[in-house]
């Protein structure tokens, strides 16, 4: 195992991997931009370093002065956390020519998966399913229009190199599909440098189903269940749970079995996520990898008592999984909220600010991963995370019953901070939600029904 | 070690220092261009220079923090220390700091066994050269924020330095 470790990250997530390494012996390394200068990681680390100005680009960006700080202080591994550089494969490349170990997959396969067309195609043939369309990107305009009438409308054309829901257009009908991928083509090469896309059946109501798992450098693999994360805004996620209760036993087992096979032909190694489209019929259809630890990973933790942050320093360090799959036995239901200085009522806009208040919810079964505390200044700088609050009890009623109950102890005020706490008790109280009735439509459908509401009442 | 090690050590040091000078020039001939990364090469000597556009060197603050600091292990509480404490209140008027553009090694010459770029007393102008912070490899120079007298110097060759660290002090001379 490693002796040092630094964290190449900020927030709850540089927080949440220093709480790991301390609790497996490691001494860590908390890396800082001027405005986190006073934030909890930087106090909770055994050593903090100073890495930049405030903006990301010059400091959790900044790959020379994340290098320099790791070689300054003798750290051994360099973890990555989520978003800034945790799936850049010359970040990864970077450390190892410095003799560091990146904590994830090596650059070799974190460029495979991290290209969606690649990894479609990787996964297909481990025998993930995929939507009816094409793995490789299509070329032109009449190709187009031959494909999307074989698959059959409606269609959605992808941007290869496309995130974050942006590049992408659905397509209702043959008439609509020349123009839709000439502008899509475009769109990608404005924003992603790439105008290569591909083709696929669109599913206008799914779930966004995806399934965790974790292999070592040993050749071994487990699965540790599914989160449901359909509770969406425009992609951004907001509430997830595990497990998701439109799989069944052997459908969570054989979905399961095919993520663990698939990324081990590949060769991957650490935490990974492979994200699925669960249709209204139970098929799955497989989107995409995340090379990293998710925002999300705790809800699978708390079904299924493994630590993710610990397994992915064990298997970078060399050492093999903790578990086997027959160790792994899901238990009760979990639920994270994500607690955003946003205004729901706005919305969502940004509302950071000072916390002059910030009293974390406790009590059984209520775990709060957050790096605030009263007198913190959530900045404009970053992404707007205050918290995420997760529960677990044994069946979704009470986890979500339990969800109400630390939601609303939950006390954050500071002058022009809002949170999105109101948003989710309303989320939460809504009797699509409570029976599970959800899919990545919900949040639209939640908020234009509330909008309509509050005009009725308004006349 | 032989005569021959000795000569070729030298040989290597001479090499080393000219395309040195040449990088340097260089530099300064691209003053006010956009161009970011910059590599002299000759014989088995190699520089790379790589210039941050965006980094306008405004009079950063002198704040004086060591390059680690120990973190308590506990959860900070309302109002726990700030870390302005170690500002550098006592500098005299017109006094301005130094300090690291980056995470690195400092050295206070461009190889071992020259000159160093500046000593104690030595007035420069801005813009001058007064260190080099190596990170990965790259050389990356330090360069006086504004034209005066160098009055004291912090940070010792070799050392690993952070972000914003007191490098050395600056004090303005009366022209007269």
């Amino acid at each position: 195992m490693f002796d040092k470790v630094l964290i190449a990250n900020r927030g709850e997530i540089a927080l949440r991997v220093a709480r790991a390494c301390r609790e497996l012996g490691i001494k860590t390394v908390a890396v800082y931009s001027t405005a986190d200068a006073e934030s909890a990681v930087v106090r909770f680390a055994d050593e903090a370093v100073h890495i930049g100005p405030a903006n990301a680009a010059r400091s959790y960006l900044h790959i020379p002065n994340l290098i320099g700080a790791a070689l300054n202080t003798g750290a051994q591994a360099i973890h990555p956390g989520y978003g800034f550089l945790s799936e850049d494969p010359y970040f990864a490349e970077i450390c190892a020519d410095s003799d560091l170990t990146f904590i994830g997959p090596t650059p070799e396969v974190m460029e495979k998966v991290g290209d969606k067309a690649t990894a479609r195609d990787l996964m297909s043939r481990a025998g993930l399913p995929l939507l009816p369309g094409t793995i490789e990107p299509v070329g032109t305009s009449d190709e187009a229009q031959a494909i999307a009438d074989e698959i059959g409308y409606p269609v959605i054309i992808k941007a290869v190199a496309g995130g974050g829901g942006r590049g992408m257009s659905v397509v209702w009908s043959h008439a609509a599909l020349a123009g839709l991928y000439t502008q899509t083509r475009a769109t990608a090469q404005a924003i992603f440098k790439n105008s290569g896309v591909y083709i696929e059946r669109y599913l206008p109501a799914p779930r966004h189903t995806e399934v965790q798992i974790v292999c070592d450098g040993h050749g071994s693999g487990v699965y540790l269940g599914e989160r449901d994360c359909s509770v969406q805004r425009r992609h951004q996620k907001l509430i997830e749970e595990a497990p998701s209760i439109h799989l069944t036993e052997d459908a969570r087992r054989d979905i399961g079995e095919k993520a663990v096979a698939g990324a081990l032909s590949v060769g991957y190694t650490g935490a990974g996520t492979m994200e699925f489209l669960l249709d209204a019929d139970g098929s799955l259809y497989f989107m995409e990898m995340n090379a990293r630890i998710q925002v999300e990973h705790p809800v699978s933790e708390m079904v299924t008592s493994v630590d993710l942050i610990q397994e992915q320093l064990r298997v970078a360090s060399g050492e093999k999984l903790s578990v086997t799959q027959d160790d792994v036995t899901l238990r009760g239901h979990a639920i994270e909220c994500r607690v955003n200085a946003e205004d729901p009522e706005r919305n969502f806009a940004p509302a950071a600010g000072r916390l002059d208040t910030y009293v974390a919810p406790g009590g059984p079964w209520t775990r709060v991963d957050s790096h605030c505390y009263a007198g913190w200044t959530i900045a404009p700088y970053y992404d707007s995370l205050i918290a995420k609050l997760i529960v677990w009890a044994p069946d979704r009623l009470a986890a979500i019953e339990r969800m109400e109950r630390a939601l609303s102890e939950f006390q954050i005020e500071g002058r022009g901070v809002k949170t999105t706490i109101p948003f989710h008790l309303r989320v939460l109280a809504h009797e699509r939600f409570r029976s599970g009735d959800v899919t990545t439509g919900f949040i639209e459908e939640f908020m234009a029904e509330e909008a309509a509401a509050a005009v009725a009442d308004a006349s | 070690m032989s005569d021959a090690d000795k000569k070729s050590g030298n040989a290597d040091a001479e090499l080393i220092a000219s395309v040195w000078a040449e990088a340097r020039s260089l530099m300064a001939r691209l003053e006010g261009s956009s161009v970011q990364r910059l590599a002299v090469a000759a014989g088995g000597t190699s520089i790379e220079i790589e210039r941050d556009p965006a980094a306008v060197p405004a009079a950063a603050p002198p704040v004086d923090l060591p390059i680690s600091r120990r973190g308590s292990g506990v959860m900070p509480t309302i109002g726990a220390g700030s870390l302005g404490g170690a500002r550098d209140a006592a500098a005299p008027t017109g006094r301005q700091a130094i300090t690291a553009p980056l995470v690195g090694t400092f050295y206070r010459s461009s190889s071992p066994g020259s000159d160093a770029f500046v000593e104690v007393g030595d007035v420069i102008e801005a813009g001058q050269a007064v260190g080099i912070v190596e990170a990965m490899k790259l050389m990356n120079e330090v360069q006086a924020t504004t034209s005066g007298k160098i009055v004291k110097i912090v940070a010792e060759n070799g050392q690993a330095v952070e972000y914003e660290q007191l490098l050395m002090h600056i004090e303005p001379v009366d022209d007269e």
